[in-house]
């Protein structure tokens, strides 16, 4: 059983290789880049994004208003690809061959936005079975490849919500159509393509994950000498209903010590709305129990 | 010399905070992937391409043997895959690594590009590059990169579980660590960008701010907010203290409010 499933695996590798074999599209098509992109001063963009459950580098995208959609970041991918999903809602019939469309208003999440950017509207295979699967946790639309991010500087940076993308002062060369070397790539491709849906057909759909929003209290928190103390108590709220007031100190939650706020919100983090918490707290030097139900917000 | 230089790596790694910076040179090859060069077990240069979109990196099953990877090449295998190995010491131009995982693969699409550009020999991802906070620049042919203290842990392991579970019954929290006093919602028919703000708790920050109930949420410190998902994960993001925009719309005309978020729940 176990030899099996890791042969599956193995098989798999080729399809989690993300988007790099999205070259091989190129293989079969020249790219002309937009080449009237109007030059601009360096701006910075703090670009949202999300390192996916097969550990890409997701961002999300609108175009005419339409989406969000999620794409890889992929220096791997010579082109931006609209798959066929995205590409239905943008009204446009994807054709299996694919095809190159110029787009005007593609918008990426932090404010920053593609001019006159030239589309490869086909679906990337490596998405299809992902996809499939619900393997990444994330539905995948598309890829943003090197015709895109050239234009910018790029910051990854994991220990932060964002990539820092600045606009470059250059215009990126086009990817150059590379002839003779289909043949051959394709084929492997093909064969890869077989593989990895086979093992897919195998594999259970991922269910997605349950996502749980943290119930609501109504306070405000801070620390003080090693103690957890209420500065603000807002009125309507779960903690204005069960009396708990400025200046309480917060000394156990669920039978949790809590000697900091982080260790508060974390005994807390996955409580959701409509939930029962109690505290205990100490007020005029006397200790206090204190149950209430959470509330919805935040 | 060679001592100073791994003393000041040695010293990088333990303390992102002090690092300093190194700078790779990176080629734009033909099919417009960044080539670097890496050393193995102080091996090489080896061309390999930089690939964000690589989950996992990869080295050919020449560059493998050459490097002391692997004693010898695997014989026949899926496209050349000898397996996953670690490399002890990885290094791409100056930057240098410890303990790298790799598969060992002749992977088509490398080989292919190989025929046209000249030798490559594998691919470098995410196990490696997420160590670093990476800068790369297309224009200057730059990578600059300095640890940031992010451990990917075992790539190769998480991936796999990844595939294998079925995910059920797995939760994730979203739990924003600042009190905003405001509950946001949106009904199924609801096609509109943005959140709807359903209520306001007195006093709360958000209405300190301005915001008043019916207000549609539409960007919360850079992210959209089209779905109450969305709304809780980007509240969850914001760290007390820090000045965050608030972009919301009211009767038609779209309004950018600053406000700084304090401690609470």
């Amino acid at each position: 059983m176990r030899s099996s499933n890791s042969g599956m695996i193995n098989m798999k590798i080729p399809a989690i290789l993300g988007a790099f074999g999205v070259i091989v599209l190129m293989l079969f098509t020249g790219l002309v880049h937009a080449d009237d992109a109007p030059q601009k001063a360096a701006e910075s963009y703090f670009v949202p994004f999300r390192v996916s459950d097969v550990k890409h580098v997701v961002i999300r995208v609108k175009v005419n208003g339409q989406g969000p959609f999620n794409f890889i970041v992929d220096t791997g991918a010579p082109a931006v690809y609209f798959g066929s999903e995205m590409a239905k809602k943008l009204g446009l019939t994807p054709k299996e061959e694919g095809f190159w469309k110029e787009f005007d208003n593609v918008e990426i999440e932090g404010g920053l936005k593609l001019d006159k950017i030239k589309v490869r509207v086909e679906e990337p295979f490596q998405l299809v079975g992902i996809n499939k699967m619900n393997a990444a946790g994330i539905k995948y639309h598309g890829v943003m490849g090197y015709s895109a991010l050239a234009q910018f500087q790029i910051e990854y940076d994991f220990t932060s919500p964002h990539l820092k993308w600045t606009r470059l002062d250059w215009k990126p060369p086009p990817p150059a159509a590379m002839g003779s070397l289909s043949a051959g790539a394709s084929a492997n491709m093909k064969a890869m393509i077989g593989l990895s849906s086979f093992a897919t057909a195998l594999m259970p759909k991922k269910a997605d994950a349950v996502l749980v929003y943290r119930g609501l209290i109504g306070i405000e928190l801070s620390d003080k000498d090693g103690k957890v103390v209420i500065s603000k108590v807002l009125p309507n709220t779960p903690a204005a209903l069960a009396e708990l007031k400025v200046d309480d100190v917060i000394v156990r939650v669920n039978d949790k010590r809590t000697k900091t706020t982080a260790d508060l919100q974390k005994a807390l983090s996955s409580v959701g709305a409509d939930q029962e918490v109690t505290f205990d707290i100490s007020r005029d030097d006397s200790e206090k129990t204190i149950k209430l139900t959470t509330g919805r917000g935040f | 010399m060679l001592t100073f230089f791994f003393c000041s790596l040695l010293l990088m790694m333990q303390s992102p905070a002090d690092a300093k910076p190194a700078t790779v040179p990176f080629e734009i090859i033909g099919s417009k992937h960044m080539a670097v060069q890496i050393k193995i077990n102080g091996k090489g240069p080896y061309r390999v391409i930089f690939d964000t979109g690589a989950p996992i990196s990869l080295v050919s099953n020449k560059v493998a043997t050459e490097t002391g990877l692997i004693k010898k090449q695997a014989a026949g295998g899926f496209m050349g895959m000898g397996g996953m190995v670690k490399a002890k010491d990885f290094q791409v131009g100056d930057v240098q690594a410890k303990d790298i995982q790799l598969i060992v693969m002749d992977h088509p699409t490398v080989k292919a590009i190989s025929e046209v550009v000249g030798p490559i020999e594998g691919i470098v991802g995410y196990p490696f590059f997420a160590k670093f906070r990476t800068t790369v620049n297309y224009q200057d042919k730059t990578l600059t990169m300095v640890p940031s203290g992010f451990e990917p842990g075992d790539v190769m392991a998480s991936l796999m579980s990844s595939m294998m579970s079925n995910n059920k019954d797995k939760k994730v929290y979203l739990s924003p660590s600042t009190l905003w006093g405001l509950t946001v919602g949106k009904s199924t028919s609801d096609g509109e960008a943005g959140v709807e703000v359903v209520y306001l708790f007195g006093n709360g920050l958000a209405e300190q701010a301005g915001i008043k109930q019916g207000d549609r949420l539409l960007v919360l410190d850079g992210v959209w907010t089209d779905t109450l998902d969305d709304a809780y994960r980007a509240a969850s993001q914001v760290k007390a203290g820090r000045t965050v925009k608030v972009k919301i719309k009211r009767d038609g005309q779209e309004k950018v409010i600053e406000v700084t978020p304090r401690t609470g729940l």
